[in-house]
């Protein structure tokens, strides 16, 4: 579904988003291997006596967007805090990028590129939506002690420079520009909605992972953000979704991880798998 | 102006200097980066006792006092003694302490340190002189400065604040800079900043270790001053002296804590002039109890402080990049332009 | 006096007085999800307000009752007008506890005010009469604060398990809204807990002061981490837990003067209220550990 020409002029363009720009750079490198971006195995957790995620194996590839469906209930929102390590697996392991991120804190796993849209809000509330953008991006030296101690605004302006700029342009991009100085807490919630897209794709990541980005927003609003979505799969950006609309998983997704009581019982695409016995058994209790 | 009044005076901005940093320090725990350190005033403490000892020389010297490792070094070598014990007696206390604990049971715990510190050094004559703490420390310089006690003052005033201003350049490359923002972001939403690459736990106990430095710079220097340091001048309430300035001031922003470290002793020395106050125990409890006050007046009408925390703001680029001079638009043809986001 | 049996003794007659503030405490806590900074400070101004009827009056039946009306009203109405509208502002469990600090400073110094920082004691005699029990020579006083202790205790647990008040303190203790929903009328429930927990603040006030030779306006507040210590030890919010928690505190307490230093006392509830919070701040009970809304 690429546009012809498309990548390439955002790839001509001093403006880039250093997100964009540094997939770029993340996709050169891969040259056609078909290894997955990020590979569950066996992995379970249990919430007291409940066990939520039950043995799951699935796999996310470096390309397109992948969903992930379930009704209530099914272990994805476990399974994904598993996987940014917001839960501890008490069995099985996951690899991203070529790593065991298994026993991993969530901070190293963004770090690697493994970056999460949350679902509630999380914005930095007395933090500009600018200052929001500009503090989810990486490989800043002016947030190491000793760099900004002794090395004073010269070593880090740098990539603040950087930074702005690629912040700018996605408050361009995304229409909140005019809010850029404003404090994250004024913004509607639809807009912080679109504020943590925006900050997750300043994380430069190799992986976004959304935790159902749709729920509890407007039709108008939904629209937009799916928009949004299909624009960043036809810029490369390799996503995990969450998502509980089938249509809307049929529209973007290319590769779908049916799960049901915490285990995947079925993967293909969202077509053959609505005609599946076994998803819709499992949708007719959810 | 008298000498009686230049000597308060000269004072009063040692001790508004002293509080200064100290305030700063904890602000920094406690404003930019949201470490509730009820514990703070150990940390003064860790450097008053560290730069007395090693100015006072050995125990053996004084009858009557017991304490340890006692030297005769020169004032500056001590004091940054000071500071670096204040650092490092954050490090243990911090890791045992700055865990995922909700906010108040996490404040308590460093309640609780403060006052197990307070009563066992209270109880360990040997330590630092128990109860009865340290006396004799040497003024600092003494043979540097002017001998009259209002010149010396003076002198030791303007020390106070060359530090203070040296405080001020080097906190302003933390908090300035995207380490101070991610320490903000850290305050704010932590399990967010987290997601985004933050090492939560490792900036918490860095900030930890710098204020607990600071607070053993200002301990170090209050104690040149007042000569003495026992238990009973760093109960817990102490530390609450601290927040009250930086609640009045405004946290989170050096200059707010600053005009709160000036404007709250100087309402607690408004009791100076009431009727009653040649009484100490009276001017004394007026003081807390203003600070209490005082507490309960700014919670209720400017948590803030008088000057909130500053917004950071950031000029838009000349050519901001327009949506359609870019070509996304044209990747899916018919759709309209992503102008703004429909409000909720 | 066998050496232990001596000290055990000592431990019941503070496990005693512990008891009563701990529970008092840990009522705050339990109901509106206060930590109160200001909890000792209460004890101490009711102690001296029944010194000053008891230095009047001679009568020192008079002056319990006067201590644990005060400890009440004075907790009523702190709650009611300074702590409940910060609380539905909104105000954070950290904001609170800042404000219960400086309510307490507000109350400290008004009684060094009122008081001075003398000792005082009450009127009654020490060291004459007294009952032998299981080895250890109970004075009267203290058979008073044990006894008084107890009364409380089981009045506490009819209160709790029996009343539908009790029930709806419990209820609101859990879940505030929800409680609110079901038709308590929280507001109510509320008052009646701090003015509950504050007739027992009064009455570990005067126990206190009736227990020790002499004390001072500064003397009550050096009790305020004992009493913590027993509440998040029993867990913090559970009234059993924390009538178990004053139990093992003040016997270990006195027991530890066995062995060590006397001056050492506080440093041992001090490093088990370290320890606790540190490894399992639910305490033994399981307390309310959650981050719920505090009730308004």
């Amino acid at each position: 579904m690429s546009e012809p020409g498309g990548r390439n002029s955002l790839e001509d363009s001093p403006d880039l988003p250093s997100a964009t720009r540094s997939l770029s750079a993340a996709h050169a490198g891969e040259s056609g291997t078909s290894a997955p971006l990020l590979r569950v195995e066996k992995v379970s957790h249990s919430f007291g006596a409940v066990r939520a995620v039950a043995g799951a194996t699935f796999s996310v590839s470096g390309t397109g967007i992948t969903g992930l469906i379930g009704p209530n209930g099914a272990g994805k929102s476990s399974a994904v805090g598993i996987i940014c390590g917001n839960l501890r697996a008490s069995d099985g392991e996951v690899h991203f990028d070529g790593r065991d991120i298994t026993s991993k804190p969530a901070y190293l796993r963004a770090r690697w590129g493994l970056i999460r849209m949350f679902q509630l809000s999380s914005d930095f509330s007395r933090l500009t939506v600018i200052e929001n953008l500009l503090v989810a991006g990486q490989r800043q030296p002016g947030e190491r002690l000793i760099v900004s101690l002794l090395g004073g605004r010269r070593a880090w302006r740098k990539r603040e420079e950087e930074l702005l700029a690629a912040g700018w342009d996605l408050l361009a991009r995304f229409g909140l520009a005019d809010k850029a100085n404003d404090y994250a807490q004024t913004l509607s919630g639809g807009q912080k909605r679109v504020l943590e897209l925006m900050r997750a794709l300043m994380a430069s990541p190799k992986l976004l992972v959304l935790d159902e980005p749709l729920a509890g927003v407007s039709p108008a609003l939904a629209d937009e953000l799916t928009a949004h979505l299909l624009t960043l799969k036809q810029e490369g950006m390799a996503m995990l979704l969450i998502e509980h609309e089938l249509d809307v998983v049929e529209r973007l997704c290319d590769h779908v991880v049916a799960m049901a009581e915490g285990r995947v019982i079925a993967e293909g695409a969202m077509s053959s798998l609505r005609k599946m016995d076994i998803v819709q058994k499992a949708y007719s209790f959810g | 102006m008298s000498s009686a009044v230049q000597f308060y005076l000269a004072g009063v901005l040692v001790v508004a200097g002293v509080t200064i940093i100290a305030s700063w320090g904890l602000d920094l725990q406690l404003g930019t980066t949201g470490v509730l350190n009820f514990g703070f005033v150990v940390f003064q403490a860790a450097g008053a006792y560290t730069t007395g000892v090693l100015t006072m020389g050995p125990a053996s010297e004084h009858p009557g006092l017991s304490y340890i490792a006692g030297a005769h070094l020169p004032f500056i070598p001590a004091l940054l003694a000071g500071t670096a014990v204040g650092g490092l007696v954050a490090v243990p206390i911090g890791l045992l302490g700055l865990r995922r604990l909700r906010a108040d049971y996490q404040a308590i715990v460093f309640l609780v340190v403060s006052l197990i510190a307070t009563d066992v050094v209270d109880n360990t004559r040997g330590f630092m002189n128990g109860a009865a703490g340290l006396s004799l420390v040497p003024q600092p310089f003494v043979s540097l400065l002017p001998v009259s006690p209002t010149g010396y003052l003076w002198a030791y005033s303007v020390i106070t604040f060359v530090l203070v201003l040296v405080v001020w350049l080097v906190l302003r490359r933390v908090t300035e800079s995207p380490l101070g923002r991610a320490l903000r972001a850290t305050r704010e939403q932590e399990e967010a900043a987290a997601a985004l690459g933050k090492n939560v736990n490792a900036l918490r106990l860095l900030v930890f270790v710098i204020g607990g430095a600071l607070a053993g710079l200002s301990g170090g220097l209050y104690v040149g001053y007042l000569g003495a340091w026992a238990p009973s001048g760093w109960l817990y309430p102490e530390t609450f002296v601290f927040v009250t300035v930086i609640i009045v001031g405004g946290r989170g922003n050096k200059l707010g804590v600053l005009l709160g470290a000036l404007i709250v002793p100087a309402f607690g020395e408004v009791s100076q002039f009431l009727p009653n106050s040649s009484s100490a125990l009276f001017s004394g409890a007026i003081q807390w109890m203003f600070v209490g006050a005082l507490l309960l007046v700014f919670l209720w009408w400017r948590p803030r402080g008088v000057i909130p925390e500053a917004r950071r703001t950031f000029p838009a680029p000349a050519s901001l990049p327009g949506i359609a001079s870019r070509g996304i638009s044209s990747a899916t043809p018919g759709k309209q332009k992503f102008e703004g986001v429909s409000s909720e | 006096m066998n050496a232990a049996v001596e000290a055990l003794g000592f431990g019941i007659v503070t496990a005693s007085i512990l008891a009563l503030a701990s529970v008092g405490f840990t009522l705050q806590f339990g109901i509106t999800n206060i930590f109160n900074l200001a909890f000792a400070n209460v004890m101490g101004l009711a102690a001296f307000a029944a010194y000053s009827l008891d230095t009047w009056t001679n009568d020192i039946w008079l002056a319990v009752v006067v201590a644990v009306f005060v400890g009440a009203a004075v907790s009523l109405i702190v709650n009611r007008l300074l702590l409940q509208p910060f609380i539905r502002r909104g105000q954070g469990a950290f904001g609170m506890i800042i404000v219960t600090f400086a309510i307490s400073l507000l109350i400290q110094y008004a009684t060094v005010l009122v008081w001075g920082d003398g000792q005082v004691s009450y009127t009654i005699q020490q060291g004459v009469g007294g009952k032998r029990l299981l080895g250890f020579v109970f004075t009267p006083a203290q058979l008073v604060i044990v006894g008084g202790a107890v009364i409380a205790m089981g009045s506490m647990h009819l209160l709790l398990r029996h009343t539908k008040l009790g029930k709806a303190m419990r209820a609101t203790a859990v879940n505030p809204a929800l409680a609110g929903n079901c038709g308590i009328r929280t507001k109510r429930v509320v008052d009646v807990a701090w003015a509950v927990s504050g007739a027992l603040a009064g009455a570990a006030g005067i126990a206190f002061g009736l227990d020790t030779a002499s004390f001072s306006a500064y003397t009550h507040q050096g009790l305020l981490v004992l009493i913590v210590a027993a509440a998040v030890l029993g867990g913090i919010g559970q009234p059993y837990g924390a009538m178990a928690g004053a139990l093992v505190i003040g016997i270990s307490v006195e027991l530890s003067a066995l062995w060590i230093n006397s001056a050492y006392n506080d440093v041992i509830a001090f490093a088990i209220l370290g320890v606790i919070l540190l490894v399992r701040p639910r305490g033994l009970f399981g307390g309310t550990f959650s981050t719920q809304e505090m009730s308004a």
